[in-house]
């Protein structure tokens, strides 16, 4: 028995080795001589291999195979009340955190998806929270877990995000946005000295930062990134793939755009009460676009051929 | 330990088990086949292990069978909806229907068996179709760490399929 799993580990080993990288000569000659050495070496390889290949033939997205997976894990944890599941779960919370909201619940205060919330009886600050987002906050910190927040501060406060971190004092009104890939730092009422992935910046009043992993610019705030205080989306000339980014954020589940529609062009000014409507406002006024997938799960936009 | 004596002495007390939990007499019947064929198999592989509690050994068993059973239905069912909400003319062969539950069973369960950082690789690899090194980018690990966790994962994935 130890012979035939030391076996199959190695074939596992040289299956791990060949997918990394084609194999160089002298490896390729090491895999034959090893492959030849026995019997039990074909046979373990040939298990392996059809171990993995099996899985070519599952026609579903990664989102699509997890959300049925978790699905039926709700409903049978739902019956057994098993918690089989725990594991799968923890995954989604990674991958899917926006749709469990689990971290949520660990938070001070949070916005859920397409919800802004006001929270005005707060001594510290006054503070809107966008769609997805959360805070924490003592006496003179606040940090904000992830997602957006519009801030006026009502005391002086340290100012802390995953990947920003900036002192604010009485009065200074600003909005924060991190999430995994990006870091928006709008100043509102005067010039900010911040720093972002670790590195100084300013950024004069009615400017913003974005900042990703890759590049980190300073622009003159665009509309979209203030309009959501107000309760609406507002863009000019915005690619349809850009715009759809932003709406997706308050909205379950993702939508995609095709390549092919990702050029039109979208203006307008769009009530954020209803996030699902304006997604219907712009496939009545692009009758060419086509909408295909599952609500809530995934979707993709697409152009008519 | 014989099978045949284990058999006689607490075929119907598993089967009662099995009805309590499934209410369902047909299901249990099956269920409590299902169990006594594991063992035969177990016999036959020489993997059967020295059985000190029939009782216990044979509930542990069973209630693994029962959530299998359970873990097929539920992925059955949560595929189908998934389907229905695909337009008609994509909507694969009941064949070919069969075969996604089963992978989608499979994968179910070697996520079970796998720690997040292994699931989150493997799904990445096996399912996204990335490249290692892309993955080692995105989750900010080692190239290294990736294969580490691949090579979990491919032994989790025959662990299942033999079972």
């Amino acid at each position: 028995m130890q012979q035939n799993h030391d076996v199959l580990e190695q074939a596992i080993e040289w299956y791990v080795k060949h997918e990394t990288a084609p194999l160089s000569l002298a490896q390729k000659q090491d895999f034959e001589q090893w492959l030849n050495e026995h019997d039990s070496h074909q046979q373990a390889w040939q298990q392996v291999t059809h171990s993995q290949q099996i899985f070519a033939n599952l026609p579903l997205s990664s989102a699509q195979s997890l959300s049925t997976i978790t699905k039926a894990n709700q409903s049978r944890r739902h019956v057994l009340k098993s918690i089989a599941a725990l594991s799968i779960s923890s995954w989604l919370t990674w991958r899917y955190q926006k749709e469990l909201g689990i971290s949520a619940h660990l938070a001070d205060h949070h916005a859920q998806i397409g919800e802004q919330l006001q929270l005005t009886h707060l001594t510290q600050a006054q503070v809107a929270l966008n769609t997805h987002s959360a805070i924490n906050l003592d006496t003179n910190t606040l940090w904000l877990k992830y997602g957006e927040a519009h801030i006026v501060c009502q005391v002086p406060l340290a100012i802390s995000s995953p990947h920003c971190h900036f002192n604010a004092e009485l009065g200074d009104e600003f909005i924060l946005f991190d999430d995994d890939k990006q870091v928006r730092f709008s100043a509102l009422n005067q010039r900010f000295d911040i720093v972002a992935h670790g590195q100084s910046y300013t950024v004069d009043k009615g400017h913003t930062l974005i900042a990703d992993r890759n590049s980190t610019r300073i622009v003159e705030t665009p509309r979209h990134m203030t309009s959501w205080t107000k309760g609406m989306l507002s863009v000019s000339q915005m690619p349809l793939k850009q715009f759809i980014a932003e709406l997706s954020r308050y909205l379950h589940g993702s939508i995609r755009v095709a390549p092919a529609a990702a050029q039109l062009h979208i203006s307008g000014t769009f009530s954020l009460t209803d996030p699902k409507q304006i997604l219907s406002q712009i496939l009545s006024t692009f009758p060419e676009l086509t909408l295909n997938g599952v609500p809530n799960v995934w979707q993709v936009i697409n152009k008519k051929p | 330990m014989q099978i045949t004596s284990l058999y006689q002495d607490h075929h119907l007390w598993l089967k009662q088990f099995l009805y309590r939990k499934l209410n369902c007499q047909a299901q249990a019947a099956d269920i409590a086949q299902d169990t006594f064929l594991r063992i035969l198999n177990k016999q036959k592989n020489n993997t059967l292990e020295q059985i000190q509690s029939p009782k216990a050994y044979l509930t542990t068993l069973a209630t693994g069978l029962v959530n299998n059973h359970w873990r097929r239905l539920s992925i059955e069912q949560a595929y189908l909806e998934t389907l229905a909400a695909q337009p008609q003319h994509l909507a694969p062969s009941p064949e070919t229907q069969q075969q996604i539950v089963d992978l989608l069973e499979q994968l179910a369960q070697v996520l079970e068996k796998l720690p997040q950082r292994e699931q989150q690789v493997f799904i990445m690899a096996r399912i996204d179709g990335m490249a290692y090194k892309d993955i080692a980018e995105q989750l900010q690990i080692t190239v290294n760490m990736v294969q580490k966790s691949m090579c979990k994962a491919v032994l989790a994935c025959i662990e299942v399929q033999t079972q």
